[in-house]
C-alpha cells in the first residue's frame, strides 16, 4: 500500500514537473524556432536514441538535430542539443515543441499513443531495430543512411567499421564476466541476456554467468557467489555511485567470488559501453585489453 | 482470552512457527545447503560430527545468509515494535511507521544523495562505503525532529498536528523524491527506484553488527512503555491521574519508534506493511494488552520478515522478489480475513 502510494506520487509529481518544464521550454523555444525555419529549410531531426543521435552525427546530420533523449551523451557536441529527457517520460507536446519533420525511435520504445499523436500532425517517424551484434550495428547504420538520404556517407562509415572489426584481435579468455548496473538498499542489479553488456562481454571473448534471465534483474547474493564470476564489470559512474573501488568489499559475498578474491574489476564509460554504434570496434577492444590486464 | 491456560498454548504454538520459519529461511537459498547441511554444521560445531561440507559452503552459511537472517528478524521486529508502539501512542490501529513521514523523508535524503553523488564525495573509504546509509539515516532523523518540532507546543505533543504533520512532511518527501527522479540520469534513476523497493540483500556481518547494537536496546527501551501505554488507552488526561507524565511519554515512544524505522530504512530502503499489519494482526487475535502486544511484536514480526525475506531470494532463483511486494502481497489477504473473521464474532 505505502510503496504503491510512494510510488504514484513520485510519478504524479514527476509527471506534474515534467509538463510545467516541458510547457515552459515550449515557450522559450517557440520564437527562437520560427526566426530559424525561414532561414533554415532542411530536416529537423529528434533522435530518441543514443545509437541513433551517434550514428546521426557521424553521416554528418548533427547540424539537423534538433533535440534528442536524455541518454543521447556522445559527441560531446550532442550534449549541447535540447534534452527531452528519458524515453518513458517524452510527451508527443515536448517532441512537436521543437517542430521535427523526422523522429528517430526504438521500435519497442514508441509507446501506441505517441505513434499516433505524432503520425496526426504529419512528422515522419523511423523506427529503429537494434540487435547487439556488429550486423546489427551496420543494418542500423545503413538503414539510417537512407532515411536521411545520406547513402554514400553510410557506405564509408560501414567501410571503416568492418575494417576496424576485421583489424581486432580479441584472445578468448573464457572468463566468466558479471556486469553490475545498479545497487539499490542492498541487492545489485546485473545484466542478463538481451542487453548491450551481455552482447559486449561475449564479443570481448569472455562469458556472463548470468545468461538465464533477460534484461537487468536483482541477483541475490548467493546466487552471485555460485555465479563465480572472474571478473566485475561496472560503469565508470557506477563505482563512483556505490562510493568507489574499496566500497566494493561491502558487496555480500564479495570475498567468495574469485572477483573479489583477487580484486579483479574493469570499469567502463557507460555510452560506449551500451551504444552499439560505430564505436562498437573501440568497446570490444577497450573491454578485452581490460580484461586481458586482470589476469 | 488472555487466560492462562490460552496464553501458553499461544506461545507454544508462536515458538514452533518461529523455529520451523528460522530453519527454513537458514536452509533455503539459491546455494544448495540444505537440513541436512545445516545438521551436520551445527553437530560439527558442538563437537559431536566431522564436517561433511565444502568450506565455500559455510562460507555462504555464515557470511551470507546468517547475517541475512538475522538482519531480517532484527528489522521485522524493529518495524513491528514501532508499529505497535505509534499504533498504541496514538490510539489509532492504522497508525504505521511511515506515519510521520520518517521513511520517506529518508528515501527523500537517499535521491539526493544518489543523484549528487554523495558517496563518492569523501576520501575516507570507510565513509564512502556507508555514506548512502548514513545520509538516509540523516534524512530520517530531520524529518522525524521537524515533524516533532512543529507538532510541539507549549512543552507538549499534540498528537493531531503530528499526524497532519506527517501528511506534509510524507507529500514533501515524495515531491522531492519525484523532483530528484525527473533531474537524475538513467543509471541514477535506477539506483533511485531499486533503493526504495527495499531489500536486505545488503547484509552482511557490520550491517547487521550496527543495526543489532543500535535497534536491541531501542526496543528493549519500548518493550518497558507497555504499561504507559495502557495507561494512554485511557486517554491522556486519566493517564495523567494514573501519574504517568504524559509529556514526556509522548515523545520518549516517537523518538523510539522513529529511531527504529531510521536505522532499517537506512540500511534496508522502505519496507511497508509489517509495522502496520503484525501489531494489529497480534492486535485482533489477542486483545488490545500494549504490554502483551509491544512484546509478542518482536517475535511475530521477526518471523514475519523471515519468511518474507526468504520467499523474496528464493523464488525465482537466482533473482529477487522485492520484499516489499511479498509483505504486502501476503499480509494484506491475511489481514482481510482476520478484519472480517474478527466482524463475525463480534457479531455485526
Amino acid at each position: 500500500m505505502k510503496l504503491l502510494n510512494t510510488v504514484l506520487v513520485v510519478a504524479m509529481s514527476a509527471g506534474i514537473f515534467y509538463s510545467c518544464t516541458t510547457s515552459s521550454k515550449e515557450e522559450q523555444k517557440t520564437p527562437q524556432t520560427e526566426s530559424e525555419e525561414i532561414t533554415d529549410q532542411g530536416p529537423r531531426i529528434v533522435s530518441l536514441h543514443a545509437s541513433a543521435s551517434e550514428i546521426i552525427s557521424a553521416l554528418g546530420c548533427e547540424e539537423d538535430l534538433v533535440g534528442t533523449d536524455i541518454t543521447s551523451v556522445y559527441p560531446e557536441s550532442v550534449k549541447k542539443i535540447t534534452k527531452l529527457g528519458h524515453i518513458s517520460g517524452i510527451t508527443a507536446q515536448g517532441i512537436l515543441s521543437l517542430k521535427p519533420t523526422l523522429v528517430v525511435v526504438h521500435k519497442d520504445e514508441l509507446s501506441a499513443q505517441l505513434e499516433k499523436q505524432l503520425q496526426e500532425v504529419g512528422v515522419q517517424i523511423e523506427k529503429i531495430e537494434q540487435n547487439y551484434t556488429p550486423e546489427g550495428t551496420i543494418r542500423l547504420i545503413s538503414s539510417l543512411g537512407q532515411t536521411l538520404d545520406r547513402k554514400e556517407e553510410a557506405q564509408e562509415l560501414i567501410a571503416a567499421f568492418n575494417q576496424e572489426m576485421d583489424s581486432l584481435t580479441v584472445t578468448s579468455s573464457n572468463k566468466k564476466v558479471v556486469f553490475i548496473y545498479a545497487r539499490g538498499a542492498g541487492t545489485l542489479m546485473v545484466a542478463g541476456k538481451g542487453t548491450p553488456m551481455d552482447a559486449l562481454i561475449q564479443l570481448a571473448g569472455a562469458e556472463n554467468p548470468c545468461s538465464d534471465f533477460k534484461d537487468f534483474k536483482p541477483l541475490t547474493s548467493e546466487s552471485l557467489v555460485k555465479a563465480n564470476p572472474d571478473v566485475l564489470f561496472f560503469f565508470n559512474s557506477g563505482i563512483e555511485s556505490m562510493g568507489g573501488l574499496e566500497s566494493l568489499s561491502q558487496i555480500p559475498g564479495y570475498n567468495l567470488i574469485n572477483a573479489g578474491k583477487e580484486g579483479h574489476v574493469v570499469s567502463m564509460e557507460g555510452s560506449l559501453v551500451s551504444s552499439f554504434g560505430p564505436r562498437l570496434p573501440k568497446a570490444i577492444r577497450e573491454l578485452s585489453n581490460k580484461l586481458s590486464a586482470v589476469q | 482470552m488472555t487466560g492462562k491456560r490460552s496464553n501458553s498454548i499461544w506461545y507454544v504454538s508462536l515458538a514452533v512457527i518461529w523455529f520451523v520459519i528460522l530453519w527454513f529461511g537458514l536452509t533455503s537459498g539459491s546455494f544448495e545447503i540444505g537440513s541436512g547441511d545445516l545438521w551436520n554444521i551445527l553437530q560439527y560445531k558442538l563437537g559431536f560430527a566431522e564436517l561433511k561440507l565444502d568450506d565455500l559452503s559455510v562460507s555462504v552459511l555464515t557470511q551470507i545468509r546468517i547475517p541475512r537472517v538475522i538482519l531480517a528478524a532484527i528489522v521485522g521486529a524493529s518495524l513491528s515494535i514501532a508499529g505497535a508502539g505509534l499504533q498504541g501512542l496514538f490510539r489509532n490501529p492504522l497508525a504505521d511507521p511511515g506515519l510521520i513521514g520518517v521513511s520517506t523523508g529518508a528515501s527523500a535524503f537517499a535521491a539526493f544523495a544518489i543523484v549528487l553523488g554523495i558517496p563518492a564525495l569523501f576520501s575516507v573509504s570507510w565513509l564512502n562505503m556507508f555514506a548512502l546509509n548514513v545520509f538516509t539515516f540523516i534524512g530520517a532523523l530531520t524529518v522525524m525532529f521537524l515533524a516533532i518540532m512543529i507538532a510541539h507546543s507549549r512543552g507538549n505533543t499534540l498528537l493531531t498536528t503530528l499526524l497532519l504533520t506527517g501528511i506534509a512532511l510524507n507529500a514533501l518527501g515524495a515531491s522531492i523524491t519525484g523532483l530528484l527522479t525527473f533531474l537524475s540520469e538513467d543509471e541514477q534513476l535506477r539506483n533511485i527506484s531499486f533503493w526504495m523497493l527495499g531489500s536486505l540483500g545488503g547484509a552482511n556481518w557490520t550491517t547487521t553488527l550496527v543495526l543489532t547494537i543500535i535497534n536491541i536496546p531501542v526496543i528493549i527501551l519500548l518493550l518497558t512503555r507497555g504499561k504507559v501505554l495502557n495507561a494512554l488507552s485511557l486517554g491522556e488526561e486519566n493517564a495523567g491521574y494514573l501519574g504517568v507524565n504524559v509529556r514526556r511519554e509522548k515523545s520518549i515512544i516517537i523518538i523510539l519508534s522513529s529511531l527504529l524505522v531510521s536505522t532499517c530504512v537506512s540500511l534496508t530502503g522502505v519496507i511497508g506493511f509489517v509495522g502496520l499489519v503484525v501489531p494489529h494482526v497480534i492486535r485482533l487475535l489477542k486483545g488490545g494488552d500494549n504490554k502483551f502486544i509491544l512484546f509478542n511484536s518482536i517475535i511475530v514480526g521477526s518471523g514475519f520478515l523471515i519468511l518474507a525475506d526468504t520467499i523474496s531470494r528464493t523464488i525465482i532463483i537466482p533473482q529477487e522478489l522485492p520484499i516489499g511486494i511479498i509483505t504486502s502481497l501476503a499480509g494484506a489477504p491475511l489481514f482481510l480475513y482476520i478484519i472480517i473473521k474478527n466482524k463475525q464474532k463480534a457479531g455485526v
